[in-house]
């Protein structure tokens, strides 16, 4: 099979395919976590990057291929979510930008778009780093050059380039634990190149008449937790959540395995690590049993677990509740603040300091540009300072922020008490560029702590960290880890030299009661009798605590 | 030429000595402590309830039952100043009072001089604590030189002069201050932007600023530490200094104020002419309640 061109048709079906191989695959994509926490998941993120793009295009009879690419590099750009969606829309960006207004797409030109893209994505990040999406799509560029080069013509068609591609693709992804070593020593690959690969790959399966859909995956096994939903959404009728790890007495057949569980129950999921598989199944309440029986019929089981999942909603609902707060009113001419919030205890922090705009975000809850991007367009000024308050989240503020004709300044707050640090500074009518400055050098005014739970297990700068211990972080590295959530808050102030500062300020998240939180307060106030203490309802999910010390 | 006086109020908060030796008249205030009335800071006709700053702020402040409320001198109050100031021998006054906006002793002091004609001038420094006090003082070394020079400089001109001068010194001057607590000035009554300042966060150290009668709100920290950093940087950005003062409300803040003083002398390049630390009329100390510490400070430059 050969094809020498394509249309913008052929380029909106190449893109819908790299979609949906990918939304297939996004649980695989996101199970290549880095740290053992919940962070920006990056195939999600990626899945809704590619669905906007989609979506811009999805009814246009357009046969321009250039003008195809830009209307889908402007849908992708503005609903890139996390740093790999952002990476992902610079992808299209340069793609588009090198097709210029050209009717088809042959060989040479997509060798050429591939080198710009490549290009529009390292400029696109302050300091691009090796090992991850940057290098596959530089790894990508080259071999296609490459293979334009060879003698011969036997890649002279795009279906072959396109395989030399997803190709140098794999190799390259299978590469970036030698070139970043914390995916080396997490044992996995980079998730955002993985991804990249999908959707390349996606393509190549449209084109070979391959299913794209309704096919079996199987992720690593550390991402899937024992007590935690991977699905958010509940199906009527689906009421129990069943996960258990089993040992297969034989090798397992994929296709026969799912086509079993799919009589019982949804939202399916199959982990495995050595030798070990994980299934996650949701089922209504008369089948709870079945897939427990089944997997003992397979192999030997070694854990269970049963959770009421209608219950969970229903308690989940409840505690939503978020309470009254006012956003500060500003006017032309003015300078708004604009903060993305993990919770509501801190949204309400932060609009009681002044913020004229909150964005929802945090981990594993990214934004999209253009959520942000709204955000500031409903100011009724031109003078904007956003603080994203997360690391995963700088990126797309920084995409918004380049998208507006606003003047708008990303503080780059990495954690909640950095933003809230830089928030003080905050003057409606102060000099733009000075109160940039003042604020920025606020974000090192303060150390940020945070109390989570270790998704799995894991050896860190020589630390071994058993999956479900409590671990703390300091200003994004995991610096301690205990089976007791108190104990590991006291020794993350302990590692902070907490003794040397004047104010704790524990922000509380969803997981844990009010009175638990108190208890843990009273037990930081004992051990230090000259700091001032201040507890506060967060309200952020994942994370217990969120610490501010200063 | 004309004898003239210079007659302020005691939320000028000029040190009793330095007042005297200026022969600078100083109207107290009056402040209401559970039921209590007291006057307020130096000054006056040496009235027997003259209130000592360092037990008010440590002994009696802490243990009050109700909130200290402050009140304007009487227009009669004023009216019994001017006449013993003619009566010691002046033909003329100068009567320099803290900003219209944030109290009525002006008002008193404006309808009690219409009883003497053109003899009493009634000025709004626009100012509070030493931000006024230094235009005081400024005024009374004009008086003093022309004195010292034998100068015949009709009242009108001397009078202008003044103005000119205070007029001159509000454009180099700068008074700021960190709150420890936000109670005070929130039942003061004094600042329309409070409700907004309180937050949800307990721990919230509010930084103002008086500027041309109005408190501004300059900004907030977490820790007393970084707001008092944050505004040296703001005293340090003026450049060559004149006068420099820290003003506490005592609660520990006495302890830290020299230090403080201190620490900005020495990271200055050239040395203030003056500097001082002072204790701040109670009156005022009402407002903005204990562990207060405030700067004010004296540029040779206009700043901005």
């Amino acid at each position: 099979m050969t094809k020498n061109v394509i249309d913008g048709q052929d380029l909106k079906h190449l893109t819908e395919a790299g979609l949906v191989w990918l939304r297939t695959n996004q649980q695989v994509v996101n199970s290549y976590n880095v740290f053992p926490v919940p962070d920006g998941d990056t195939g999600t993120n990626m899945v809704l990057t590619m669905q906007s793009a989609y979506d811009e295009v999805s009814d246009s009879a357009e046969r321009n291929v250039g003008k195809m690419a830009q209307a889908i590099a402007h849908g992708a750009l503005m609903g890139a979510r996390g740093n790999s969606g952002v990476i992902l829309s610079q992808i299209w960006r340069g793609f588009a930008r090198s097709l210029d207004s050209s009717d088809l797409l042959d060989v040479p030109m997509l060798v050429h778009a591939l080198g710009t893209a490549r290009d529009t994505a390292y400029k696109g990040v302050v300091r691009p780093v090796e090992g991850t999406i940057l290098t596959v799509t530089k790894d990508i560029a080259t071999a296609a050059e490459t293979a334009c080069h060879k003698d011969g013509d036997n890649q002279s068609d795009l279906i072959s380039l396109l395989e030399c591609v997803i190709e140098a693709a794999d190799i390259s992804v299978q590469h970036t634990p030698e070139l970043l070593p914390v995916l080396k020593s997490a044992g996995v690959v980079d998730s955002g190149g993985k991804g990249l690969f999908y959707i390349l790959e996606g393509m190549l399966r449209h084109v070979q008449g391959l299913p794209l859909e309704g096919v079996s995956t199987v992720q690593a096994l550390g991402s899937m937790k024992m007590d935690e939903h991977i699905m958010s959404m509940v199906e009527e009728g689906q009421d129990y959540e069943i996960v258990l790890d089993f040992r297969p007495y034989d090798s397992l057949n994929l296709e026969d395995f799912y086509s079993s569980l799919e009589t019982m129950g949804t939202s399916i999921q199959l982990g495995e690590g050595d030798g070990m598989y994980r299934l996650h199944i949701h089922v209504p309440a008369d089948k709870r049993y079945e897939p427990i029986d089944y997997a003992i019929s397979l192999g030997s089981v070694t854990k269970i677990a049963i959770e009421n999942l209608s219950v969970q909603v229903d308690d989940k609902q409840k505690t939503s509740d978020s309470g009254k707060m006012s956003l500060a009113f500003v006017e032309p001419g003015q300078i708004a603040s604009v903060a993305v919030v993990p919770g509501p205890g801190i949204a309400r922090v932060f609009a009681s300091l002044g913020v004229a705009a909150l964005v929802d975000g945090g981990q594993t809850m990214n934004p999209s540009t253009q959520e942000i991007l709204l955000a500031f367009e409903n100011l009724p000024t031109e003078k904007i300072m956003i603080f994203p308050n997360n690391k995963n989240i700088i990126l797309a503020a920084q995409t918004a922020a380049s998208l507006t004709v606003k003047k708008v300044a990303v503080i780059p707050s990495r954690s909640v008490p950095q933003g809230l640090s830089a928030m003080l500074h905050w003057q409606p009518d102060g000099d733009f560029d000075s109160l940039k400055d003042e604020m920025t050098s606020a974000l090192t005014d303060i150390l940020s702590g945070e109390i989570t739970i270790a998704t799995r297990s894991i050896d860190l700068n020589g630390v071994p960290i058993k999956e479900g211990e409590v671990i703390g972080l300091l200003n994004g590295d995991l610096v301690v880890s205990s089976s007791d959530l108190q104990e590991t808050c006291l020794n993350l102030l302990a590692y902070a030299k907490a003794e040397n500062y004047e104010l704790i300020t524990l922000f509380y998240g969803l997981d844990i009661s009010k009175q638990q939180a108190y208890q843990i307060a009273d037990a930081v106030r004992f051990k230090y009798n000259n700091q001032e203490v201040e507890v506060q309802d967060g309200g952020q999910p994942h994370y217990h605590f969120i610490i501010g010390i200063e | 030429m004309e004898k003239i006086a210079i007659v302020t109020d005691s939320t000028a908060d000029i040190p009793e000595e330095i007042a005297e030796r200026y022969h600078v008249y100083t109207v107290p205030i009056t402040i209401n402590l559970d039921g209590e009335s007291l006057e307020d800071g130096s000054g006056g006709d040496g009235n027997v309830n003259r209130l000592s700053r360092e037990k008010f702020y440590n002994q009696q402040l802490p243990h009050l039952k109700t909130f200290p409320t402050t009140a304007a001198p009487s227009i009669g109050t004023f009216q019994k100043v001017y006449q013993r100031v003619f009566e010691n021998g002046y033909q003329h006054i100068i009567s320099i009072h803290l900003a219209k906006e944030l109290s009525g002793t002006i008002n008193s002091a404006i309808l009690a001089a219409r009883e003497f004609g053109d003899q009493v001038n009634v000025i709004d420094g626009r100012q509070v604590t030493l931000a006024l006090g230094y235009q005081v003082l400024a005024c009374a070394e004009i008086l003093k030189k022309y004195k010292d020079h034998n100068d015949d400089v009709s009242s009108v001109v001397a009078i202008q002069t003044m103005i000119k001068k205070m007029e001159n010194m509000r454009t180099r001057l700068r008074v700021v201050g960190i709150l420890d607590t936000l109670e005070y000035l929130k039942r003061s009554g004094r600042v329309s932007w409070m409700q907004a300042a309180l937050g949800s966060l307990l721990n919230l150290k509010l930084m103002i600023e008086v500027k041309n009668g109005h408190v501004d709100k300059l900004g907030q920290a977490r820790t007393k530490r970084a707001g008092l950093d944050r505004l040296l940087e703001q005293i340090k950005g003026m450049g060559e200094l004149e006068h420099l003062a820290v003003i506490h409300t005592g609660g520990g803040a006495e302890y830290e104020a020299p230090e403080i003083l201190e620490t900005i002398v020495s990271s200055l390049q050239i040395k203030p002419l003056s500097q001082m630390c002072i204790w701040m009329t109670p009156v005022l100390g009402a407002h903005v309640g204990p562990n207060l510490i405030g700067l004010t400070a004296v540029a040779c430059d206009p700043i901005d």
